[in-house]
């Protein structure tokens, strides 16, 4: 006997010591949740109203005539009013808030909150995905004085009416569930209570037996003996499985009232927060979505067991009981709505972070990540793809912030949920012409040789090197010119100039270049670097571009901005980081005659799309057998970089122009933004040169065109008009 | 030589005060004089109208003062420029992060960065922000001679 005292003693002692630890440890994994940026409002943010309200939707905000509580917008033709939610981004708690504001001609304007003096507010960011552990579960989980009261009556009501009076075991609940089911012959009442419950599912197995059954009651009292009644129904409401979205369990009422109804949980009214309560007594045999009827008939047994003991008055009881169900049609979890970015945020991740805290400490991860800029680079590229109607061309895509360094879009399949090779990130192909602009770059760093009316020979060469291999480069029509300016050079992509030019610098002049504009890796050491016979993913292509683009300042590509724990406190911020590494004489020039590209150049298929005041810079680029397809090019405001070809490397029959332009120049006309506009360095000066004659000339005379100049424009003729005057009054003029 | 100045004469009695309010034809780009508050955004739904133009128009950006920069821009970079006062590095830096987002073409954003890493004593930052100041900012404006005065005075 006291061998049985002894052994019931130290497994009660046993059971005490499970009961505490976890209760006091780490009760979940939390997996790292990652958000895309949180947009910013305020007067004179370029932001058009589909974008707006197609973000709007994402955060599951309803359209309603009138405002009556968070999560919530009106719009009136360009006018918006916005009920924004309660949340908390690394910058503190943002307070729920109403703003209104107009978009005119897509700009914010008139700004304004009956409630706060607002110049700028911020929405919550929208949810992209997680880090998951193996078992994947879903939990926002919510302290008890966040539980509305009504939800918290319904789950007494309908589990528990005792609960704030037993110890964790209810004998009359037992008694009373044991007469039940001897009645009726079968299992149709529990007695457990919510303790009991909780027990259950947070530190036994769901094995049946009357073993398990003891635990439970042992532990249930003990937890009871050592926690407040609140605490545990705290844990309870966290803990509780309430649906499945694929392989992701939803567990606590937090998220499945996202799950099921796309909002918090404070917003949810009556009849919603019954059909929660209903759904705890089997989540798969009364899912509302598939048995709709069922759910519904146990969410009225909720709202009549609420009535019955006085918890809602009987007007209420029949209103909601008579309320359609009303559950989203598809569950708010996207996991994999942009898996290409999300690749690249958890490599960024996996360099620095620990896979379990990933997976377990509920990190936030506040990312770049810009919903509108994705989703129109996504739209973009499936219009262009189905006009093309080849389903074996691939394309992958990057959009950064110009100057920030921000990655906002990334695409790495043709179809944008897909999981697989990301060929943003890691399809390395040869980049073709997009490799000129670094050579013509080189060649204007040295302002004292080349400026960019510098004469190229354009006449064809061949190469032979040691071994006896020979290299003859052509022109894309295989016709040469004979000389031709530096900006045409570039403008038009002509093969034979830049090869010359290259020629004339060194390969390894040129190597150095591209590694101080952002590439790395190893690098091609022949001549046949010059015509882009380098192999670069596009991602990789855009930190090379994003020097250019930034005059001339390297800055590293970042996907995540901060990292904070799941209280919101800091754990790392990724500021900016720049270095000055061309000057920015020689990016004037280089940008100018890549605007140049646009205008009249390989570029200038983008203006059948783009409105004419938008100026822009890029290159395209097309390799042999156009197997390639590619355009790098920037406005004011984005970088974007497309690719596009065959993951078996066959022919395409596209061009840059006709491929990956198309993409850029489809995404660059629906994104609100400001032109590229250049300020001109003090050592820059303008000339006027007339291209037919290449002569410089005056700025009266008809046909001349400004070309800036760093340093002296060496040995250029100067010549009087010849082919008239622009108006009357330069005629005029030039008599002076 | 008689008939020249006659001819001249005459047209220019013609043409006098018309002229005069004709637009100047064959500007530079890059050297209109436009306020950076009076650009417009460029309308992202496509002219078909609209020819190309010959040459890129190319308006100063940010040669504007401070004042011309949306008020929520300002704002922040005065919280900044107080945090940094107030030697609230912290509060500072996530102030200029903010408002670099806000406006990456604001040359007051990278002088009041290059404050905050001179501050911290990171001098290769603090020079890269100046440079970018200086980059971004009008030769003779008011931000450009200030990025001029810190670069000459960092270590």
């Amino acid at each position: 006997m006291l061998i049985l005292l002894l052994v019931v003693g130290a497994w009660l002692i046993y059971l005490d010591a499970q009961v505490r630890y976890k209760f006091e440890g780490k009760r979940w994994a939390l997996p790292a949740q990652v958000y895309a940026r949180a947009l910013e409002i305020y007067d004179g943010r370029a932001l058009n109203a589909r974008s707006l309200e197609h973000e709007l939707g994402l955060l599951h905000y309803r359209a309603v005539a009138r405002l009556t509580g968070p999560g919530q917008y009106r719009r009136q033709g360009a006018q918006f009013e916005i009920w924004r939610r309660r949340h908390t981004l690394p910058d503190g708690e943002q307070e729920d808030l109403r703003v209104s504001f107009r978009l005119q001609n897509d700009v914010v304007v008139g700004l304004s909150s009956p409630d706060a003096a607002a110049s700028f507010v911020t929405l919550e960011p929208f949810k992209i995905g997680g880090i998951y552990p193996a078992s994947q579960e879903e939990r926002e989980v919510l302290r008890y004085e966040e539980v509305p009261e009504l939800l918290i009556a319904a789950l007494l009501a309908t589990e528990d009416q005792h609960y704030f009076e037993h110890w964790g075991v209810s004998p009359v609940a037992i008694a009373r569930a044991m007469w039940a089911n001897l009645r009726a012959g079968r299992v149709v009442q529990g007695g457990s209570t919510l303790t009991q419950q909780l027990v259950k599912n947070f530190y036994l197995s769901r094995e049946r037996s009357l073993w398990r059954k003891l635990n439970e009651a042992a532990m249930a009292l003990m937890l009871e003996a050592h926690y407040d009644k609140q605490a545990i129904l705290e844990t309870y409401i966290n803990d509780i499985f309430l649906g499945q979205a694929g392989n992701t369990a939803i567990h606590g009422f937090g998220m499945a009232s996202r799950f099921y109804f796309g909002k918090t949980l404070e917003e949810c009214h009556l009849d919603e927060l019954a059909l929660l309560v209903a759904i705890i007594k089997g989540p798969s045999y009364y899912n509302p979505r598939r048995y709709p009827e069922r759910a519904k008939a146990r969410r009225n047994l909720v709202l009549r067991l609420m009535y019955e003991q006085g918890y809602i008055a009987e007007g209420a009881y029949q209103a909601w009981a008579a309320s359609p169900l009303e559950v989203m049609a598809r569950p708010q979890f996207q996991h994999d709505r942009y898996p290409a970015f999300m690749d690249l945020v958890k490599r960024q991740l996996r360099a620095e972070y620990d896979d379990e805290v990933l997976r377990s400490e509920g990190l936030r991860i506040y990312t770049t990540l810009d919903p509108q800029v994705q989703e129109t680079l996504e739209r973009a590229a499936g219009l262009t793809l189905a006009g093309l109607q080849d389903d074996t061309l691939q394309i992958g895509a990057v959009m950064v912030g110009v100057g920030t360094g921000e990655v906002q879009a990334v695409l790495g399949d043709r179809d944008p949920r897909y999981q697989g090779f990301n060929r943003a990130l890691d399809a390395a192909r040869p980049v073709g012409s997009l490799i000129k602009p670094a050579i013509y770059l080189r060649a204007l760093m040295e302002p004292d040789r080349y400026h960019l009316l510098s004469p190229l020979q354009d006449q064809p060469f061949r190469l032979e090197f040691s071994n006896g291999d020979t290299w003859t480069p052509s022109n894309f029509d295989g016709e040469s010119e004979g000389a031709v300016s530096l900006m045409s050079g570039l403008s038009r992509s002509l093969n034979i100039p830049s090869a010359r030019l290259g020629l004339e610098l060194g390969v390894p002049a040129v190597q150095a270049i591209l590694r101080t504009l952002g590439v790395s890796g190893e690098m091609n050491p022949y001549p046949s670097l010059l015509l882009g016979a380098q192999s670069l993913t596009p991602f990789e292509v855009s930190k090379f571009y994003q020097t250019i683009a930034s005059n001339g300042f390297n800055m590293p590509l970042r996907a995540i901005r901060e990292v904070t724990t799941a209280e919101g406190e800091s754990v790392s911020r990724y500021s900016i980081e720049i270095a000055q590494v061309i000057p920015p004489e020689a990016i004037y020039l280089l940008q100018y005659a890549m605007q140049q590209t646009m205008r009249t150049g390989t570029g200038k298929s983008a203006y059948r799309k783009l409105p004419a005041e938008l100026n822009v810079a890029g290159k395209t680029g097309t390799t042999n057998d156009f197997r390639d397809s590619w355009f790098a090019g920037f406005s004011g405001d984005y970088l974007g970089v497309v690719w596009m070809g065959r993951d078996d490397n066959a022919p395409t029959r596209l061009t840059g122009a006709s491929g990956a332009l198309q993409v850029w120049s489809e995404v660059f006309r629906r994104l609100p933004q400001y032109p590229l506009s250049m300020v001109k360095p003090g050592a820059v000066e303008f000339v006027w040169y007339d291209a037919e004659r290449q002569v410089l000339t005056d700025p009266e005379c008809r046909g001349a065109e400004p070309v800036p100049m760093w340093g002296r424009a060496h040995h250029m003729p100067h010549e009087a008009c010849r082919n008239g005057f622009t108006s009357f009054r330069s005629w005029l003029k030039s008599w002076f | 030589m008689v008939l020249r100045v006659m001819l001249l004469g005459w047209v220019l009695a013609v043409l006098l005060s018309g002229c005069a309010s004709q637009p100047e034809q064959g500007v530079v780009p890059g050297l209109a004089d436009e306020p950076a508050a009076e650009r417009r955004k460029a309308d992202t739904q496509p002219k078909p109208s609209a020819p190309p133009v010959e040459i890129p128009a190319q308006p100063e950006v940010n040669a504007a003062p401070d004042g011309a920069q949306p008020p929520a821009v300002t704002s922040v970079l005065d919280r900044a420029s107080a945090a940094l006062t107030l030697q609230q590095w912290k509060q500072a830096s996530r102030y200029l992060d903010q408002a670099q987002r806000m406006a990456p073409r604001h040359p007051r954003v990278y002088l009041l960065y290059g404050d905050y890493y001179r501050a911290l004593q990171k001098w290769a930052q603090a020079r890269a922000m100046y440079q970018r100041c200086l980059s971004l900012s009008q030769p003779d404006s008011e931000w450009a001679h200030q990025a001029r005065f810190r670069l000459a005075d960092l270590p």
